[in-house]
């Protein structure tokens, strides 16, 4: 476990949630009638952080060596992961309770498991190191280009074509982690995300890095 | 020298940059054709949207840097490099110059292949290229910057939290600071567009003064971080402070709001493209061909009954500033963009103006609304182009369709049409003046 930042990983969820819950509970302090809808950016960048931080802990050290060990490494890489996701669901929880906020609560939890499962899933083809890439890169690009602006030629992209057209202003179904809690379709691909990498990464391990 | 530059040909060769390349490319064409309208392409809008992906490309840039300022610590040889004949400047110069080049190359090859799918789409005006410039110094300042960071603090995490810190400094900068000249330090701030003046403010120099001194700063602190730190690392760090400084003092001075006096200046000659098949000419910039039949037919639709009328409009032209107002010499000046060409927000605000004089009141941030007779006609104007007469409602204090207005307006719309037609002639030019009141509509 030490040898996959397990420690430094704990601590760094601990940090990213808190910071994330005083942002949080700075931004529902102001005179917006409509406060939590402006916690966007908490809810999305908390949630990739913590995803980073497992990410890159996936590795281990040891190489070729480790698979002599005698105690089963799936069982290990398994446990290691999801000790890291039950303590940043569990922190994550514990803190956004005085936000008296189903909404965030529930999109925190789902981002969670999408981003954990999509660096799991780079970890695995990409290395573990350059892991973060995939996962922010998604993040940005949806941020930047997953909103249905125009009212003429919208949804005419491949993603928009395959999972359907959205009302103008809301965000495409593509960009899973930006869309309300009730989505059904959001959750499907979290969770699918997070049942590949994870099964991804316990079977087979992460990719060791490379230049 | 050629040393050095063999060593950069192998950085270049070897570097993550390469694996990424054409991933960057389909990341900058992707997010560039999603924000970007399909049906009018516009040179500085496709200027800009470019330039926006540094939103992206930028942080990416940056962990990258960080990542590779990693490598030889990563890879156990820090030592053994130790022991080579080049100094830790041409290396970190070389690795760091390699991961740049990658992402400005791919950069660049999107920008130029977006460009090339706007001329072919039909772009006209005039090609304003600085804001792609600006990029292709965002991306060299992030990863300069992200470099410096991985040297300072090698850590594996510490790609992922840089790649992080920068899009959220650049996203706060750009899009939270509103009115606050310290936006503009953010190489995506946002910027006002048109094809009428093309990008204003124009912040190019001050943009690449600060980008290229951040660069500096950013390289010289990792030079000074080697055992022996040569004298000409602290002059380039003194050098580029003052060059980052005086683009940061320049940017912080600019003025947010862009006046019209600055447009005027800045106002780009051109030819406008006319319709002249209804009964008033509707004229565009060449820009906006594309939505010219669309406009011409609505524009028709909703003044075509006023166009003899004395005071009533002789042709309609395209503004750029907004505004949609019928001048005292007939001309209707419009406002077109890619998201109301031809909809009902555009007639209902033709219909607007064509009952209101507003001509006291140009410019002025709150539009007078419109009094009850006033809405009825409008009213009847969308009413007769099949237009939901309820997108009028923001013009009036009680909304269009009140009941009042609605009986007004069905009586109108009743009456033959010699008899409205006379009736309009006697009293347009009072029903706009506002002297017309509910109960003298006929």
């Amino acid at each position: 476990m030490r040898s996959r930042l397990a420690g430094f990983a704990i601590l760094g969820i601990a940090g990213v949630v808190l910071l994330g819950w005083a942002v949080g509970n700075w931004i529902l302090a102001q005179p917006f009638t409509d406060a939590e809808r402006y916690l966007g950016p908490v809810l999305l960048l908390s949630p990739l952080m913590i995803a980073c931080i497992i990410g890159v802990g996936t590795s281990s050290p040891f190489g070729d060596a480790e698979i002599t060990s005698c105690f089963p490494l799936p069982l290990l890489r398994f446990g290691h992961l999801t000790i890291l996701l039950i303590w940043a669901l569990l922190t994550l929880t514990l803190t956004t309770i005085t936000w008296n906020s189903d909404y965030a609560g529930w999109v925190l939890v789902r981002n969670v498991l999408g981003f954990t499962g999509l660096t799991l899933v780079a970890a695995r083809l990409i290395g573990s190191h350059l892991s973060w890439m995939v996962p922010f890169t998604y993040y940005a690009a949806a941020v930047f280009a997953g909103r249905s602006e125009f009212t003429e030629g919208s949804g005419s992209d491949v993603f928009t074509r395959i999972l359907g057209e959205v009302p103008v202003g809301e965000w495409e179904r593509w960009a899973w982690p930006m869309r309300p809690n009730t989505d059904y379709l959001s959750w499907i691909c979290a969770l699918a995300l997070l049942i590949l990498g994870l099964a991804y990464v316990s079977f087979l391990g992460a990719k060791g890095s490379r230049e | 020298m050629s040393a050095s530059l063999k060593l950069l040909r192998i950085e270049i060769r070897r570097n993550i940059g390469l694996w990424l390349f054409p991933f960057v490319i389909i990341l900058v064409l992707y997010s560039t054709a999603e924000t970007l309208p399909r049906s009018i392409w516009l040179w500085p809008q496709t200027s800009l949207s470019i330039r926006d992906t540094m939103l992206l490309v930028g942080p990416l840039a940056a962990g990258l840097g960080a990542w590779s300022a990693d490598r030889n610590r990563r890879r156990g040889i820090e030592e053994l490099l130790v022991s080579t004949p080049r100094t830790a400047t041409i290396r970190e110069l070389g690795n760091w110059g390699a991961t740049a080049a990658w992402i400005n190359l791919g950069y660049a090859v999107a920008a130029v292949a977006m460009l090339l799918i706007a001329y072919l789409k039909g772009s006209s005006g005039t090609l304003i290229l600085w804001p792609v410039v600006v990029g292709l110094f965002a991306v060299m300042a992030s990863s300069a910057s992200g470099y410096a960071a991985g040297c300072y603090l090698p850590s594996r995490i510490t790609a992922p939290i840089v790649a992080v810190a920068f899009y959220w400094a650049q996203g706060i900068a750009a899009y939270n600071l509103w009115n606050n000249p310290a936006s503009y330090l953010s190489p995506v701030t946002e910027l006002e567009y048109s094809v009428f003046w093309g990008v204003l403010p124009d912040i190019f120099a001050e943009q690449s003064m600060w980008l290229v001194g951040v660069t500096g700063v950013s390289l010289a602190a990792v030079i000074l971080r080697g055992k022996a730190s040569p004298k000409a690392a602290w002059i380039a760090l003194l050098g580029a402070t003052i060059v980052a400084g005086i683009g940061a003092a320049t940017l912080l001075g600019t003025p947010v709001q862009v006046t019209q006096d600055q447009k005027q200046e800045a106002r780009i000659a051109y030819e406008p493209v006319c319709d002249r098949k209804g009964t008033v000419p509707v004229c565009v910039h060449p820009a906006y061909q594309a939505a010219l039949p669309k406009a011409a037919t609505a524009i028709e639709a909703i003044a075509g009954p006023l166009t003899d009328l004395p005071g009533g409009p002789k042709r309609a032209e395209q503004e750029s500033n907004g505004e949609v107002v019928l001048e005292r010499n007939g001309t209707l000046s419009f406002y077109l963009s890619d998201s109301n060409i031809g909809n009902d927000n555009f007639s209902s605000e033709l219909a607007w103006a064509l009952v209101k004089d507003s001509g006291s009141s140009r410019g002025e941030k709150e539009t007078p609304l419109l009094n009850e007779a006033q809405s009825a006609i409008a009213g009847w104007l969308l009413q007769r182009s099949d237009i939901d007469v309820s997108s009028l409602n923001y013009a009036t204090a009680r909304g269009a369709d009140t009941e009042t207005t609605a009986k007004a307006r069905e009586r109108f719309a009743r009456l033959p049409t010699d008899e409205r037609k006379s009736w309009l002639r006697a009293n347009y030019i009072k029903l706009r003046a506002g002297s017309i009141s509910l109960e003298d509509l006929p």
